[in-house]
């Protein structure tokens, strides 16, 4: 029998995607239901002298008006989940509704609800603010220095922490390398940008003191925990349900003000409150990602070994530390600082900044594509330096195929790993050499074509949760599932997890209808909500199927074990005597002697006739928790032309040569690297969130926010190589690997493309006036 | 975001009708881009209602006036904060009259603005350009219109239309 293992199937949560029968947050329609807005801050940095909601609480509809008085005091502040250890960490308190001051524009300073829509929206504007405006720092860098405007009285030159990662003795092996080279490199704010802003429900039944918030979540579990906590309610009271959720990219893990104030208002009220962000609120409100500016060195011999690499990065947090804000820059950040080579010598400084911006926290890699811009863009210029391929500097500093696995000097142990054979298959694709023939030709009819590598290597999979602990992450990373078998055999499985665009309802039913010998149809994923699935941890960091899926794996396996003690007891056989074939238990050599997995359920359900001590019933839960982290790589290589008269770059050609251990469906996971890439060469050469120097963020709508479309899109020219990890599944991850790699891919082809100008860096974006820019800078400076 | 302009257009009328004029703020309110209401608070506090558009926002402004300096008949300094839904302008500006020969006289002018909010991250691609047009609209109705009122001193051919920058 086939397996689906393996198997490229149509995605199952695709027909009520596309047919709009599927249900959303703002979908929810509840009896009594009134709509929440929220008053915001037109000031990046303010002191609130005043509040008058007295007009709007007298116009048509209003049913309550909150300020930050009326809830400081009720709703415990929103906390900060990841306190990294040995940094020091300053967390300020995160109010939800500010009431002294305001630290970004659209921080919320007051709630306003109403019967409808449209007369919370008129009756928002009726509130009455009066600010003090104050000096506003949004560059991390220059928050930190003497004169910068201070965000929080407790905590002085803005910095929240300093964390160092250290591995061997970098100061030395700079003062005795051949050769070094250093950059300043800019890894620009983003925006997210979700299908579907975020939106909160919330429904509060006062008989039974249960209070139900569906919400745009990516972990409803930490939700609960979370919301919990700020509304001071017993957890077992709060159940949270994340609908269809249209997209997260790392926007939907965090807890927000928003979803405890709606809450509040909802207990308050009795009846359901709804809240729906717009995008023009969504690019104000809603976490951004990056924004580090990194001064970077790597050194190394005359023959290309690097020896040592030294950074000192202000990360930028915005007004205040969002639930995995302080994790981000630092463990998931400079624990990788080693890439996909065995660099002996690390030295990372990571200074944690608040700024008067929209706080910062984990967007699509979350650190690791930070780490792998500057490793791989160093690579190339230390090439340059020393005069050597930088596909041959790669090549002699991977780590070795069998060297796995193989721990770097910032402490992680990489499971395993085939880094070159990864490179040889790209560089296959593309033909390198004949491109750098084509390059040489091209350049002489003043032509500037060039190609772009990247070797990533990144941490998924997050994670064994004694890591987790000990890195101060404030949960756990296990997960978990239950496998529920029904009376006629079909299965429901209930996941700790939480996708929401990944595909795990077909790739996790694959694993378990494998397991029981069915088609795929006779298996659903049921997930998203606290109060029938067991305690998990979302869906982020490529973990589900790695972790999650694992899950699925160990209760399949084990009602599995179940069928089989149950076969030998119904077919009067010895276990041992029955092999599982086509699909059925039999005894081998009697094929007529067989019972298939749904029979083997409806005996266990009725239970007429079970073996001693067996229980009834035919469901098992299990949770998973990996030893290690899982650590997909691959090589991207891209091929550019750039117009040296106008600064626009044209890829030429996108190749991405992904391992993520063996694929469950590998169009979900070419999908998954189709977006992955794109959304990296939005990041590469148009994307770039934007606040002046008062803190006004000035690319506040999708007309400004420069996301993909996609005519600007090249063909991505996808393959894999397939290195298993020795944990359960063998699976790694794909969902963060595209982006990972591909920023890094585009900056280095363009340089490439213009080094015989000097160029050796370019920040990104490179839209076309910064590419101009610095070709007319890099000819201006030549005699 | 802070935008700073500065003009100084001739007006074909004396020094002394022109600060007539530029001290009466219901004249004054009444040039303004969009202006619907003038409320004088007392001699140097004036509340100001105006709505006008950016792109495709629209915003009524509640703005309050102050004169922060006044030294008749030659000059004055001002402050204003204007406050639209999820909007906030804060202008400073300060006026000079310099008596021209032939009974005119020259208005310079200065002012240093703060945008806030929405109309600033919505608005930002335009912003330049339409708080430019608005104030030079403003600058020139306000000259065309004192040169009206002195019938006396019939402007010399395009001299009026100089709004300055």
């Amino acid at each position: 029998m086939a397996t689906l293992f393996g198997s490229g199937i149509k995605r199952r949560e695709d027909p009520r995607l596309i047919t709009g029968s599927a249900t959303y947050t703002d979908d929810v329609k509840l009896p009594g239901m009134v709509y929440a807005m929220f008053v915001r801050s037109p000031y990046a940095h303010a002191r609130i002298k005043s509040i008058d909601v007295a007009a709007a609480r007298k116009a048509p509809g209003v049913v309550a008006v909150y300020t930050g008085k009326d809830v400081k005091d009720r709703l415990v502040p929103v906390p900060c989940a990841w306190n990294p250890p040995g940094c020091d960490l300053k967390v300020p308190p995160h109010p939800q509704l500010a009431w002294d001051k305001v630290r970004y524009v659209g921080d919320a300073v007051a709630m306003v609800i109403a019967e409808t829509r449209a007369q919370v929206r008129d009756a928002v504007d009726l509130v009455e603010v009066d600010y003090d405006s104050l000096p506003a720092t949004v560059d991390p860098e220059k928050a930190t220095q003497k004169g910068a405007a201070q965000l929080h009285d407790e905590i002085p030159n803005n910095i929240a922490f300093i964390w160092k990662v250290a591995g061997g003795d970098a100061e030395a092996a700079f003062r005795s390398a051949d050769a070094s080279v250093k950059e300043r490199i800019v890894q620009q704010r983003l925006l997210p940008t979700a299908m579907e802003p975020r939106a909160a429900v919330a429904s509060y039944n006062r008989g039974s003191g249960q209070l139900t918030l569906w919400c745009t979540s990516q972990n409803p579990h930490i939700h609960r925990f979370l919301c919990s906590v700020m509304l001071k309610l017993p957890e077992h009271r709060v159940r949270v349900i994340a609908p269809e959720v249209g997209g997260g990219f790392g926007s939907k893990i965090p807890a927000y003000p928003d979803e405890a104030l709606v809450s509040l208002a909802a207990m308050d009220l009795g009846r359901p409150v709804k809240w729906t962000e717009d995008r023009s609120e969504n690019y104000k409100v809603t976490i951004h990602g990056r924004d580090h500016i990194e001064y970077v060195e790597m050194c190394g011999t005359r023959d290309g070994k690097i020896t040592g690499l030294r950074t000192r990065v202000y990360a930028g947090l915005g007004g205040y530390a969002s639930t995995a804000g302080p994790g981000i820059p630092t463990i998931l950040h400079g624990l990788i600082y080693s890439g996909a080579y065995t660099i002996p010598n690390i030295l990372g400084v990571i200074h944690g900044v608040y700024t008067n911006g929209t706080p910062v926290d984990a967007y699509r890699g979350a650190g690791r594509p930070e780490a792998a811009f500057l490793v791989e863009r160093l690579v190339d210029i230390f090439a340059r330096k020393i005069g050597m391929d930088p596909v041959e500097v790669r090549r002699k500093n991977f780590i070795p195929r069998d060297k796995f696995p193989y721990t770097t000097v910032t402490g992680l142990t990489y499971d395993s790993g085939n880094y070159e054979g990864a490179l040889d298959k790209a560089l296959g694709m593309l033909d390198y050499k004949t491109f750098r023939a084509d390059q040489v030709r091209a350049r002489k009819q003043n032509k500037y074509l060039g190609v772009g590598v990247v070797s990533y290597v990144e941490i998924c999979g997050l994670g064994p949760s004694a890591v987790a602990g000990a890195v101060g992450f404030g949960a756990g990373l296990y997960d978990s599932a239950i496998v529920r078998v029904y009376p006629t055999g079909v299965v429901k499985v209930y996941i700790g997890a939480s996708p929401h665009g990944q595909g795990e309802e077909t790739t996790f039913a694959q694993i378990v209808a494998d397991e029981f010998g069915y088609p795929v149809e006779n298996v659903e994923i049921i997930h998203g909500d606290t109060d029938n699935t067991p305690q998990g941890w979302g869906t982020y960091g490529s973990r589900s199927t790695a972790v999650c899926g694992s899950a699925v794996k160990v209760a399949a396996v084990k009602l599995k074990e179940k069928a089989r003690k149950l076969a030998a007891h119904l077919l009067e056989a010895n276990e041992a005597d029955l092999e599982w074939k086509d699909g059925k238990f039999q005894v081998k050599g009697s094929p007529d002697k067989a019972k298939g997995f749904a029979e083997l359920a409806l005996m266990a359900n009725v239970a007429w006739n079970m073996p001693a001590g067996m229980e009834p019933g035919m469901e098992a839960s299990a949770f998973f928790d990996p030893t290690n982290f899982v650590y997909p790589f691959g090589t991207h290589v891209c091929t550019v032309d750039v117009d040296i008269d106008t600064g626009e770059v044209k890829i030429l050609r996108y190749i991405a040569v992904d391992d993520c251990g063996p694929p469950i469906n590998p169009m979900i996971v070419d999908g998954q690297i189709h977006g992955g890439v794109v959304q990296g060469l939005g990041e590469a050469l148009q994307e770039i969130a934007v606040y002046d120097n008062e803190g006004q963020l000035l690319t506040g709508t999708m007309m400004d926010y420069a996301v993909p479309r996609a005519s600007q899109m090249p063909f991505l020219e996808l393959a894999h190589t397939v290195t298993p990890s020795p944990v359960n599944l063998g699976v790694k991850g794909c969902g963060e690997a595209g982006t990972i790699a591909s920023a890094a891919c585009v900056v280095n082809a363009v340089t490439d493309a213009l080094s015989p100008l000097g160029i050796n860096h370019i920040d990104k974006p490179l839209t076309p006036a910064r590419v101009w820019a610095a070709i007319q800078k890099a000819k201006g400076a030549k005699p | 975001m802070k935008l700073s302009f500065s003009g100084a257009p001739e007006i074909n009328a004396p020094l002394e009708a022109v600060w007539v004029r530029i001290s009466d703020p219901h004249f004054v309110g009444r040039h303004g881009p969009g202006v619907e209401s003038v409320e004088v608070i007392d001699e140097t506090h004036f509340k100001v209602i105006t709505g006008f558009g950016i792109g495709s926002i629209k915003l009524r402004f509640g703005i309050d006036v102050e004169l922060t300096e006044v030294t008749p008949p030659t000059g004055m300094t001002l402050k204003a904060r204007g406050k639209a839904p999820g909007s906030a302008v804060d202008v400073t500006a300060a006026l000079s009259l310099e008596p021209l020969e032939g009974a005119r006289t020259r208005l310079n002018w200065t002012a240093a603005t703060e945008i806030n909010g929405t109309v600033a991250g919505v608005g930002a691609r335009l912003m330049e350009g339409t708080a430019r047009k608005l104030t030079e609209q403003f600058w020139t109705r306000f000259a065309d219109s004192i040169t009206a009122d002195a019938p006396a001193n019939p402007p010399p051919p395009g001299v009026a239309g100089n709004p300055g920058t």
